[in-house]
């Protein structure tokens, strides 16, 4: 599967205690893209590079098969961004600046438009500088998805909205997917928002991914496990171990990654024995990865 | 989709942006040389001379007016631009030397509307000139001549605010604040001034700077 987005090696310092290193991301052809990650974990940073508004300092970045930042304006031309803030020009109306949109896009929907306008309930008259958080979001999917982009990007795209709004944004996203097989790449921290609509996760924290892999695996491949007799160091284990927690005697309780029911023989062989597997939710499963990412970086520091 | 349909889309949104101050300076500057003329009617005998002064005053006053212009053309978009981080304006499809160009395109064309105003108002104040005086009115040449310097000034902005971004402002105090120091330190220490080859090497004949500084004026023999 070719990637919409392919990040390799890319390093960017944004100030003197936030950098990106070392980032490495795919985003495949035909993916919805849940970019998670705490609030400053590097997303919307990460989303900038990507669309040619920051410059990294080292790596590679290709979105749709152009070279950002050099071919950026050609990889704009089929994408579909949506801000976490409104970045539209306030004193145009809301048909002015349809227009203005529209004058810079080839592939531009009017139908689409006017008909997505309609579903949001936006007034072709009203200032931009009056609308509501809600409608300024609907304006501005309204804008990303009448480009008919092959990737929409969307920056935390239903932060702070309530859950009609949400769901009228969600809703007009998920129709365009379905009828145009885009690529989106959506930014949250929303975790169960995100566990509705994608089929592939990345999590980003502290400027470095701590997981890739598709939606169907990161949701059934972290288990709780509670362990009796645990080795103390199971380094050879064909699992990953995450974190382990003492159950004040009572044995440990372990969330693992790549948990197989085989796995238990193995285990038994070093004498322990597993009394009870739980599958964790979306949010469990995030809350792990990035306690047990912060926990690898805490080690690496040398004493 | 063409460049031009690109360039009057912003072209619009550039005029929605800053119509209503363009309005009032345009009828300001119109108005300029006839209140200049009236207001000044008490100022002495009314001869070839004084409709000399008083033409150079309008000239005088044109220039700075195209100065305040020009740079206002160049500021507010970039202002209304970092309003939102210049993010819309960075994920739009075209280059950056383009969004440039097209930025310089409408400040030039918006700035043909307070030159108008300039020919209008010089037109009507070259009425109140009696003849067989020896004098003769210029009214193209303070238009032209405005435009200029209009565009120069915006040129000047726009190069300063776009190639240093959030940096300018700072910048331009850092360079008013050391011309400052270095003139009163000529001045206190060396009783001369020590800023006067810089200003005139700034208004050389081969600088654009000198637009502002030669001879602006309605009438002249």
């Amino acid at each position: 599967m070719t990637a919409a987005i392919r990040l390799q090696g890319v390093d960017y310092r944004a100030s003197k205690e936030f950098a990106i290193r070392d980032l490495a991301l795919n985003v495949p052809r035909g993916a919805v893209y849940g970019f998670l990650g705490p609030n400053g974990s590097g997303k919307t940073t990460a989303i900038k590079l990507m669309l040619g508004m920051l410059e990294a300092e080292h790596g590679t970045i290709d979105v749709l098969g152009h070279d950002i930042p050099r071919s950026t304006h050609l990889a704009l031309a089929k994408v579909g961004y949506v801000p976490e803030r409104l970045h539209l020009w306030m004193h145009l109306t809301v048909e002015e600046a349809m227009r203005v949109h529209a004058s810079f896009y080839a592939t531009w929907d009017q139908a689409r438009a006017d008909a997505l306008r309609n579903q949001f309930g936006l007034r072709p008259s009203q200032p931009i500088f009056a609308l509501s958080k809600g409608e300024a979001g609907k304006l501005m999917m309204l804008l990303a998805l009448a480009t008919q982009p092959e990737l929409l990007v969307l920056d935390e795209p239903t932060d702070g909205l309530d859950p009609v709004v949400r769901r009228d944004v969600l809703e007009a996203l998920v129709e365009y997917v379905g009828d145009n097989q885009a690529t989106v790449l959506i930014s949250s921290h929303l975790v169960h928002e995100q566990e509705r609509i994608c089929d592939w996760v990345g999590v980003l924290d502290g400027g470095k991914l701590v997981a890739e892999m598709p939606m169907q695996e990161f949701r059934s491949g972290i288990k709780r496990i509670r362990v009796r007799g645990a080795p103390r160091a199971p380094d050879a284990a064909p699992f990953t171990l995450l974190s382990r927690d003492d159950q004040f005697g009572r044995g440990e309780t372990w969330v693992v990654r790549g948990w197989q029911d085989a796995h238990a023989g193995w285990l038994s062989q070093s004498g322990a024995s597993v009394s009870e597997v739980e599958s964790l939710d979306l949010e469990e499963s995030f809350v792990e990865l990035l306690r047990s990412g912060r926990s690898a970086q805490t080690l690496k520091v040398p004493a | 989709m063409s460049q031009m349909t690109r360039f009057g889309a912003l072209l619009g949104v550039q005029w929605k942006q800053q119509r209503k101050e363009l309005v009032v300076l345009t009828l300001l500057v119109a108005m300029l040389p006839s209140t200049i003329l009236w207001t000044a009617r008490n100022d002495g005998p009314i001869g070839p001379l004084w409709y000399q002064s008083i033409g150079q005053s309008i000239g005088a006053i044109g220039a700075v007016a195209a100065v305040l212009i020009g740079s206002l053309l160049a500021l507010r978009p970039f202002a209304f631009d970092a309003q939102t981080r210049h993010v819309y304006a960075m994920t739009l499809p075209v280059r950056r030397r383009d969004y440039s160009m097209f930025r310089i395109g409408t400040g030039v064309v918006l700035s043909l509307f307070p030159t108008a105003g300039v020919l209008v108002g010089a037109l009507v104040a070259v009425q109140a000139l009696p003849s067989g005086i020896g004098l003769r009115a210029f009214p193209g040449g303070l238009a032209a001549r405005f435009l200029l310097a209009t565009v120069t000034a915006f040129a000047g902005a726009f190069a300063l605010q776009y190639g240093l971004g959030k940096r300018a402002t700072r910048w331009a105090l850092v360079a008013v604040t050391t011309i400052a120091a270095t003139e009163l330190v000529g001045q206190l220490l060396l009783h001369t001034s020590l800023t006067t080859p810089f200003f005139q090497a700034l208004v050389s004949q081969w600088s654009p700077l000198r637009i502002f500084v030669t001879r602006w004026t309605l009438f002249d023999v």
